[in-house]
Parts: structure tokens; C-alpha cells; sequence
């Protein structure tokens, strides 16, 4: 059997931060500034009590409705996400009872960024095609803008929230010579871990009255801001620059394509201005390099399949199509895989 | 790379006209020069000279001809040549 991606379904929530907004709060941008600098005309807020989860369950549900599959079809849930609901327990066991999902069914967080779908892409597939599993929800979820400062326009013109839910199934191998999933190229670089971080609210530097014995009298080693994004968007793009064409460059030599095998080039979404210079410096034909990011901004792990179902709705992507998809970001992490489209 | 060349690249980035900017122009005085430029500023050296300046060397600069030095020194010998 071999694992194949058999549908995608994305949820936004209601909440529209639009370029107009965020002017208000910074007087020297105007909407165009901020169009051009990102390619974003707006980004979805969750609202308070809206968490990971919820957005999960949004999204895997439109997938149910969708008559993709049935809750009782799914035998492994796996939930990306930076933003979980809990520390413990694992969001996805939650999920599980949530989705009506049978309890024979494997469940686990994994917590990656930007290159998280990638990741998730990879794991499934080595459950199914180990037969550990048949149908594997890869759910992506995030609640960034919660870690936002809302004068921090670094971060808060480019993040919106999301959550995808992707279905990938077994199936026997239509082709014997290419999978339709793989092959798989990994990165990572932990010195660019304070680029892209939150660094309050985990064990190294707990929240104020998170504490054991909870008194007092030790609230002076902990911090008093609530966890907060923090980026370093001119480092991050550097890093970019080196990681990505080496990475194109492997996955192109894993899988033996070239640039002409390739029937779209699916980046993940990290700002528009930043993915033409790297399509421009790689020399990927712009008619083949897909961008999809303006209604929702960066939703991190979720960008690719909200591009991939977006792709496929305005008719970029036909059954057999090749399509090579690049994440990369907060870690440093990245990763690269080429799909033969199958819906 | 030469200094016409720079100049003339940093005045496309900053959409100014032709003489605004000169070799001993401090930096942080360049009409238009902030935070948010430092994304073009890197594209720019990354696509015009093939050189990747960290932005705490980009800080650490403070003339035009300081960051003109820089990129010099990031040169690979293909592009000194070329």
C-alpha cells in the first residue's frame, strides 16, 4: 500500500484584521505599504476563548462533511501545533473525543512551525505504508496571533490564525516508479532558535504565579509579561536565503526532477514579498510557483494546504500533477516533499 | 561592484532621486531608512552582489562606504572577477 493525500479542508475564523485596521494602531504604515511589503490584505483573529482545538475541529469537520471520509474511517490523528491548549494533555487526545473519533484510534502533538506539514506529511506516510495505519488526519492548528503584541507590527501584519485538516489514506500504488507522496528531504539548525521564539510561559521562564508552591516570594525569577512572539524577521529571511535553494536543490536530486517536471512549486506562505525574491534567485518560472496568502496572511503550519485547496479550487492542479512543497521557518526547521496530486 | 553601481542600487531601493545618496551618507539618515527596509536592503545585496550581510553587521554600519566595505568583503572571487 502506499499513502496517498486524499483531501484538504481549511477553516479561518470570523475575525478580519484588514490592512486598514492595522494602520490605525501604526499611523506611519498605510495599507499599501503593507500590502506590498507582504502581499497580505488581511489576517482571521481567534477570538479569546477560541483555541487550537476549536479551529481543529472546524476544519476536520468540514473535511467529514465533505464526504472525504467518516469519523470511524480514521485510525491516526496527528495535530500540529505551537499554540496547544494545554501543556498535558496532548491536544489531539482531546481532539479525538471532540471529532466522535473511535478510541483504537492513535493520537499525538507535534510541535512545529512553518515546516510542520511537511513533517506530518512524512510521518503519515511512514505509518501507512508500515501498516501501522490506513487513514491519517494531519491536522494543523494555530493560534499565533495570542502570542502577538498588538503594536508589534513585525509580527502582526504577517500572522493570521488557521487550522487545516488533511486526509491521507492508503492505497494501492497506481505507478509502480512514483510515489505519490515523497521522497522527503529534512533540515534543522537550532543556532537560529531566537529568531522566531516565545520565550516566556514554558519551563525556562514560567509565567508569574506558575510556580512550585506557587508563593510569592520567588515571583521574582518569573516573568511578568505574558509569552510574547518575538521576531527577527531580517535574520529569519538570511536564513531563508542560505536554507531554501539548497533545499529545492535536494529535493529535486532526491527525486531525479528537474525544474521542467515540476507542475507547481508550493512554498510555505511566510510573506509574499520574501517568496519573489527566493522564486526570482532559484529561477522558478513565476506561472508555476504558487502564492495564496492575502486572504489569511501566514498561518504557519497550516499555509500549504490552505495554498494546496486553494490551488486545486481555482483549477492550478489536475489529477498526475507533480508538486513540490517547501517549508521552512521557526526552529530553524525545514523540509521538502513532492506530491503526485490525487484529487 | 563598484560605487556607482552601489549607489545607484541603494537609490532604487530607497526611491530617491539620482544624488540624494552619497558614499559618506550616514545610513540611518537615508530618507526612508528603518526596520522595515532592512528586508529590501538584504534582498537587494542577496540579488545585485550575491552577498549575504547578518543585520548586525548591516548595524554596525554607518556610512554607505561602511556597508560598501562589507559587501566587498563578502565578495566571492567569481563576482570580483565577473
Amino acid at each position: 500500500m502506499q499513502a496517498i493525500l486524499k483531501a484538504i479542508e481549511y477553516y479561518l475564523p470570523p475575525q478580519v484584521l484588514d490592512n486598514p485596521q492595522l494602520c490605525v494602531i501604526a499611523p506611519n504604515w498605510s495599507p499599501q505599504k503593507i500590502q506590498s511589503k507582504t502581499g497580505i490584505q488581511e489576517r482571521r483573529i481567534s477570538e479569546e476563548e477560541e483555541l487550537s482545538s476549536d479551529l481543529a475541529v472546524k476544519a476536520v469537520t468540514k473535511l467529514f462533511e465533505s464526504g472525504a471520509c467518516k469519523p470511524e474511517d480514521i485510525d491516526y490523528l496527528m495535530l500540529c501545533t505551537q499554540s496547544p491548549d494545554y501543556f498535558l494533555p496532548t491536544t489531539a487526545c482531546l481532539l479525538q473525543h471532540r471529532l466522535g473519533l473511535r478510541t483504537s484510534c492513535g493520537a499525538l502533538d507535534f510541535n512545529l512551525g512553518c515546516s510542520g506539514f511537511i513533517y506530518g506529511l512524512g510521518m503519515a506516510k511512514g505509518l501507512i505504508e508500515t501498516g501501522q495505519a490506513t487513514n491519517v488526519l494531519v491536522v494543523t492548528a494555530e493560534t499565533y496571533t495570542k502570542f502577538i503584541t498588538p503594536t508589534d507590527m513585525s509580527v502582526r501584519a504577517l500572522f493570521g490564525d488557521a487550522s487545516a485538516a488533511t486526509l491521507i489514506s492508503a492505497q494501492e500504488p497506481l505507478d509502480g516508479n512514483v510515489p505519490a507522496i515523497g521522497p522527503f528531504v529534512y533540515g534543522t539548525d537550532g543556532r537560529g532558535a531566537k529568531n522566531l521564539i516565545v520565550q516566556t510561559g514554558g519551563m525556562r521562564k514560567p509565567v508569574a504565579g506558575f510556580a512550585s508552591g506557587g508563593g510569592d516570594e520567588d515571583a521574582d525569577e518569573h516573568v511578568l509579561t505574558p509569552p510574547t512572539l518575538y521576531m527577527n524577521g531580517p535574520e529569519i529571511f538570511l536564513f531563508t536565503l542560505d536554507a531554501v535553494p539548497d533545499l529545492v536543490a535536494g529535493i529535486c536530486n532526491r527525486a531525479g526532477v528537474t525544474f521542467d517536471d515540476v507542475d507547481l512549486f508550493v512554498f510555505h506562505q511566510a510573506n509574499e514579498y520574501m517568496l519573489r525574491h527566493l522564486r526570482d534567485k532559484i529561477e522558478i518560472p513565476p506561472e508555476r510557483f504558487y502564492v495564496s496568502m492575502s486572504h489569511c496572511g501566514n498561518t504557519v503550519s497550516s499555509t500549504i494546504p490552505i495554498a494546496l485547496k486553494e490551488a486545486h479550487k481555482a483549477g492550478r492542479l489536475k489529477t498526475g500533477d507533480r508538486v513540490m512543497l517547501i517549508g521552512f521557518g521557526v526552529g530553524y526547521s525545514w523540509g521538502a516533499t513532492m506530491l503526485r496530486w490525487a484529487m | 561592484m563598484n560605487a556607482t553601481q552601489f549607489l545607484a542600487a541603494l537609490h532604487e531601493l530607497f526611491d530617491v532621486s539620482a544624488g540624494t545618496i552619497h558614499k559618506d551618507s550616514v545610513l540611518q539618515d537615508i530618507p526612508g531608512w528603518s526596520s522595515m527596509t532592512f528586508i529590501g536592503l538584504i534582498a537587494m545585496l542577496d540579488e545585485e552582489f550575491g552577498v549575504r550581510i547578518a543585520l548586525g553587521t548591516i548595524l554596525r554600519c554607518h556610512t554607505v562606504e561602511d556597508l560598501m566595505d562589507e559587501v566587498a568583503v563578502n565578495l566571492a572571487p567569481a563576482k570580483m572577477a565577473a
